[in-house]
């Protein structure tokens, strides 16, 4: 039949009816989970605790509300930006100290992962055990290291759960919204935190475990580019802005002190990049291992050969697998950094369990919990040792010369050239950014090409200290800590800190 | 009896019954008797007249069955071509005439005899009733009815078919193109823009920019709710096969197919083959070719294939603008239908869409007049182009109309399979023949009236256009018909508010003006950043302020990434797989759109109603497709 060669009824749109499910509230776990976090970390915050990390996005804010401006380029391309313009949202709130903002996104972000999770829970459980279960996973020492220690990890797993949520709908016959939603979760991950190259890379040969069988056989090629199209081009623009605004498409990756390096720069001080930087195996191994300790309930999971096991097979692979790439390439600067991440596996293997594995699940998240700190407090890094401690006692507090350098320049308010990365604590401590001059700024760029037009003021940082490495000024003018400059004279003096000011 | 001179007029014999009708053909030899037998079961089916299955499926000669029918019923036979109709048609009257297939033929002794195709007792009672208590009759052929009532009525059905419209409605028409206060508005625009760059040209400049830059951010931010929506499957659902099990094939209106064709006497054979498959009484089936009448070549051919009697030809006399939507307008005139669709010469339904559009009918709410199929290529993979257009096409009419639909947004109407209450059509004048996307401008046409517009899940393939030269022709058409469509609803843009609310003013602004916008603004911003790049100069750089640098930072990367990646996404609702990595390419076609779309605009300026034929049956699946056909 003529007709019957040309006609393509593999061609039709794909289609299917399916109800609408019942869509559960999720309002009180949001509203219980937000106010126990904001709890904890009220806690952790009145016991002396502070994110070093956290005070850095804090000063950043500051910066782009006071010095700069909303541009684009002043963000810098050396980290992503997504939380920094949520920053500057939540900062402009009436009556929320600015410097609480960074823990405030975490615990928002991770207040959405639970009620989602819950949610999630909900459909394949009921209510009750995802009551518990939730309850369960936010007692787990990585879900509070994450919402409550201000190291700008909760919007990178609530985004990395958004991604592998949806390889559910791959399942059968997906339609394209499902690719839609996984490609677009990709791409916004590249936005959010630095992890994702490990993880997209992690993820290429673990996400046939969970491909529609007839794409795959039919254009792997097409299922791959559907699925990592949208991240392409975000790397593509990325470095195309970098090109665009700093004159060097891979200034992002090639700079050490760049967060797309992670603890490349600060390698020997890590104790986990002293161990197993720049290896494969060990760390992947380890990672295993404190993986299926932290999360002993994954392994019920994959027990369950029949439902969906061979996603939560493919999250969890990629995660450890990306935990170990991260090492080989001397970015995780501890395992915590991964580990953390397997929160998102872990719920996602709950979903798949069947009924009769629901208790020995729940007495594995129990256990999950002492296993947990163990494995958190095994070598760990100094502010997380902190932060533990901070649960405790109160932390022994030093008065620190950053602050003291902050509160003095708040009085003295001169036009002040100042280098934000290397004092953040500093601006932080100064709680605006006023008339500093910032390396961004076309006045800071002058001085340091030509020393004119110099500032009524300067703040250099001493030359081999940890600051002074990361400080512009100071490494222009190794001299100005000692002697100064002509015209200048020494107003404040310090460990770390000088600031020479205009002879009147 | 087929000689005028012994053809009288006479009333019908009473005792005649039509229900024996079977049996006599039988009787006389006229049809076997294994036909008669499936007739009748398929009459009880159908419940249609005996005579018009027989005719469908070709088991005996059309001038047989009407010679036999008229002696039937005690009636002369007259051939109309020989002795055509003396007495006068009142126009009022030419609708109904056409539709029982009726015609005033003479006075005989003062009295009116009425030629009539479809005997009957209702035939009769409406005649009588319509001319009086003393008409006689005589017996012709339904061929012969259609011949008469076109000769008699070319010259006001082809006045109408070109006028109806512009003169009943002129503020829908795009007789004018443009009209004086739009041009006023124009002037104005260009004159302040004048004015501004002469006094602060800077400015004016990056306010262009701006404008631009916000269009184009526009349009994207609307396709990408488009995509969203379009791209979830339930919104596929219009129909489902049980909808369609549930009708009954004798409930099922008349349905008009309306084919028009130009020069195409090669894919004739296909066409009728495909519509020969659609899965629908072929008894109700009213087909017609609308053909010109000085397309000698493809009338020949419609006649050397003897057709069955479903199909009918109109042939359409020449006169200005000789455009698809004139045609279809005359011969919509001949409809019989309760509804009426159009396809293409090249076009392939998928055999369930007539029912499938009857129960999306039966479903849907009584305003919705015209349901749009969906249209895609069944050539995709003969070269870039064929691949490019497929993916475009599925990216339309896979995702966009349905989500327009869902979001209440005006459907511009794609070229063919678009199916109407006829009815309404009529009441909303048909077709414009000034606009050459007559389809997309009835689409929003029909919204301003109250009316709506949904889509079916039913596919009609197409031939993709293979030759670029071909292409762009066809393209640069659809460009000049979207600037007329625009500029026609936009000439009373608070009542085009009112009638399609928010979201349907924007849309339609965003949707049929965007995508015009960017088609001709891209090639512009295109060579700018060319230039800056090649040559690396600053003199744009005054252009672009930082928040404009963003947001045109937003369109390069963002919007174009995500089109891109739209035109990959697309083709996995119909699994063509193979397809997702040319989707890379489609940079490449958005140049040639540009360039289609500078010659719709220069074409709107100096030849507005020219019709740009699109060639068909240039695809190397045709004459495979052809001689299989004939096999057949």
């Amino acid at each position: 039949m003529a007709l019957a060669s040309t006609y393509r009824p593999n061609a039709r749109p794909r289609s299917g009816s399916r109800s609408r499910r019942r869509r559960r509230h999720s309002a009180p776990v949001l509203i219980i989970v937000l106010l126990a976090l904001a709890s904890v970390c009220y806690h952790l915050l009145a016991n002396g605790y502070m994110s070093s990390d956290a005070l850095a996005r804090y000063a950043k804010l500051l910066v782009m509300r006071d010095a700069a401006g909303l541009r684009l380029e002043f963000a810098g391309f050396l980290s992503t930006q997504v939380s920094v313009y949520l920053g500057l949202l939540f900062s402009w709130m009436p009556g929320l100290p600015g410097v609480l903002v960074p823990y405030l996104l975490d615990i928002g972000a991770m207040t959405l992962f639970a009620s989602l999770a819950w949610r999630d829970i909900t459909r394949d459980h009921g209510p009750m055990w995802a009551w518990l279960w939730t309850l369960l996973l936010i007692c787990h020492p990585y879900f509070l290291w994450v919402a409550t220690s201000g190291h700008n990890l909760g919007l990178g797993t609530l985004a990395v759960y958004g991604l592998f949520r949806t390889l559910r709908s791959f399942r059968g016959d997906p339609e394209p919204r499902a690719y839609l939603r996984f490609a677009g979760w990709l791409c916004l991950l590249f936005f959010i935190d630095e992890r994702v190259a490990f993880i997209a890379l992690a993820m290429l040969p673990w996400l046939a475990l969970v491909a529609p069988r007839h794409i795959l056989q039919r254009a792997p090629l097409a299922f791959y580019l559907i699925c990592y199209l949208p991240f392409l081009f975000a790397l593509l623009g990325w470095m195309y802005m970098n090109w665009l605004f700093f004159g060097d498409s891979l200034m992002f990756i090639t700079r050490a002190d760049s967060a797309f390096r992670g603890g490349y720069a600060d390698a020997p001080y890590l104790p986990w990049l002293l161990e197993f930087g720049g290896q494969w195996w060990k760390p992947l191994l380890w990672l295993v291992v404190t993986g299926a300790l932290s999360f002993p309930s994954l392994l019920l999971a994959f027990w369950s050969l029949q439902r969906g096991w061979a996603g939560t097979l493919a999250v969890a692979g990629t995660l450890v697998c990306a935990g170990a790439m991260a090492t080989l390439a001397w970015f995780a600067t501890q395992a915590l950094d991964f580990l953390s991440l397997l929160l998102v596996p872990a719920v996602l293997g709950l979903r798949t369990l069947l009924p009769w594995q629901r208790i020995p699940a729940t007495a594995l998240l129990l256990l999950a919990v002492p296993l947990g700190w163990l494995v958190l407090l095994r070598d760990p890094l100094p502010e997380v040792q902190q932060w533990s401690t901070a649960f405790r006692a109160p932390l022994e507090q030093r008065a620190s010369e950053d602050i003291r350098l902050g509160a003095w320049l708040a009085e003295v308010r001169l036009p002040t050239l100042i280098d934000d990365q290397a004092a953040y604590r500093v601006i932080a401590a100064r709680r605006d950014a006023e008339q500093l001059i910032l390396p961004f700024d076309d006045r800071f760029k002058l001085a340091l090409s030509t020393r004119g037009g110099m500032p009524a003021q300067l703040v250099v940082a001493r030359p081999g200290s940890l600051e002074g490495a990361q400080d512009s000024i100071s490494q222009r003018f190794p001299q100005l800590w000692e002697s100064g400059m002509p015209g200048y004279q020494l107003v404040f003096e310090g460990e770390v800190w000088r600031v020479w000011q205009r002879e009147p | 009896m087929t000689g005028a001179a012994v053809a009288y007029g006479r009333q019908p014999n009473p005792l005649a019954d039509r229900e024996r009708l079977g049996e006599m053909l039988v009787e006389k030899g006229l049809l076997r008797p294994e036909h008669r037998d499936t007739a009748l079961s398929l009459q009880k089916r159908w419940r249609s007249r005996l005579g018009e299955i027989v005719l469908a499926h070709r088991w005996m000669a059309a001038l047989r069955l009407y010679e036999a029918l008229s002696e039937h019923f005690g009636l002369d036979f007259v051939d109309l071509v020989e002795n055509p109709p003396e007495a006068p048609l009142n126009p009022e009257l030419f609708a109904a005439c056409a539709e029982r297939q009726v015609i005033p033929w003479r006075y005989e002794e003062g009295r009116l005899v009425l030629a009539v195709a479809d005997p009957g007792p209702d035939t009769f009672t409406w005649a009588r009733r319509t001319f009086g208590p003393e008409v006689l009759f005589v017996g012709t052929s339904k061929f012969d009815i259609l011949w008469s009532l076109q000769t008699d009525s070319d010259f006001r059905l082809t006045r109408d078919a070109l006028t109806l419209l512009a003169d009943r409605a002129p503020e829908h028409s795009a007789r004018e193109v443009i009209t004086r206060p739009q041009l006023l508005t124009l002037y104005g625009l260009l004159t302040f823009l004048l004015v501004a760059l002469t006094l602060s040209p800077v400015n004016a400049l990056i306010g262009l920019n701006v404008l631009i830059t916000l269009g184009f951010l526009a349009t994207f931010a609307l396709k990408l709710v488009l995509v969203w929506y379009g791209s979830r499957r339930r919104i596929d659902i219009k129909v489902t096969e049980d909808d369609v099990a549930s009708l009954r094939e004798e409930d099922l209106p008349v349905y008009t197919v309306l084919v028009p064709m130009y020069r195409e006497p090669e894919v004739l054979p296909v066409l009728a083959n495909a519509l020969r498959k659609l899965d629908y009484p072929a008894s109700k089936l009213d087909i017609k070719l609308v053909l010109e009448s000085d397309d000698r070549e493809t009338i020949e051919a419609a006649k050397r294939l003897g057709l069955e009697a479903i199909f009918e030809i109109i042939r359409v006399p020449p006169s200005s603008p000789r455009t698809k939507p004139k045609a279809c307008n005359y011969a919509l005139r001949f409809a019989r239908g309760q509804f009426v669709t159009i396809y293409d010469a090249e076009d392939k339904p998928e055999p369930g869409q007539l029912k499938r559009v009857v129960a999306a009918f039966a479903k849907s709410a009584p305003e919705v007049v015209c349901i749009q199929a969906r249209l895609n290529y069944y050539n995709a993979d003969e070269n870039w182009l064929t691949r490019m257009f497929t993916l475009e096409y599925t990216l339309w009419f896979d995702f966009y109309l349905p989500a327009l639909e869902y979001l209440r947004i005006p459907i511009p109407l794609g070229g063919t399979s678009n199916h109407f209450r006829i009815q309404a059509l009529r009441s909303v004048y048909a077709w414009d023949p000034y606009n050459v996307t007559e389809d997309a401008d009835l689409g929003v046409r029909l919204v301003q009236q109250g009316y709506r517009v949904s889509v079916v899940n039913s596919t009609t393939f197409e031939e993709a256009n293979v030759s670029i030269p071909n292409w762009i022709r066809q393209r640069s058409r659809w460009f000049k018909g979207y600037m007329q469509t625009w500029l026609v609803h936009m000439r009373d843009p608070v009542h085009l508010y009112r009638s399609t609310g928010f979201r349907g003013f924007w849309g339609f602004q965003f949707f049929i003006g965007g995508g015009v916008l960017t088609a001709l603004a891209a090639p512009l911003l295109w060579l700018i950043y060319a230039l800056w790049l090649a040559a690396g100069t600053r003199a744009f750089d005054f252009l672009f302020p930082p928040a404009l640098v963003y947001l045109s930072l937003l369109n390069l990367l963002l919007a174009n990434g995500f089109f891109i990646y739209m035109t990959m996404v697309a083709g996995f609702k119909r699994d063509y797989f193979k397809l997702a990595p040319y989707a890379l390419t489609v940079p490449l076609y958005w140049l040639l759109q540009s360039f289609a779309a500078y010659k719709g605009l220069w074409q709107l300026i100096s030849r507005p109603f020219y019709w740009e034929k699109t060639n068909h049956g240039i695809s190397k699946y045709v004459s495979a497709e052809r001689k299989a056909a004939l096999r057949e």
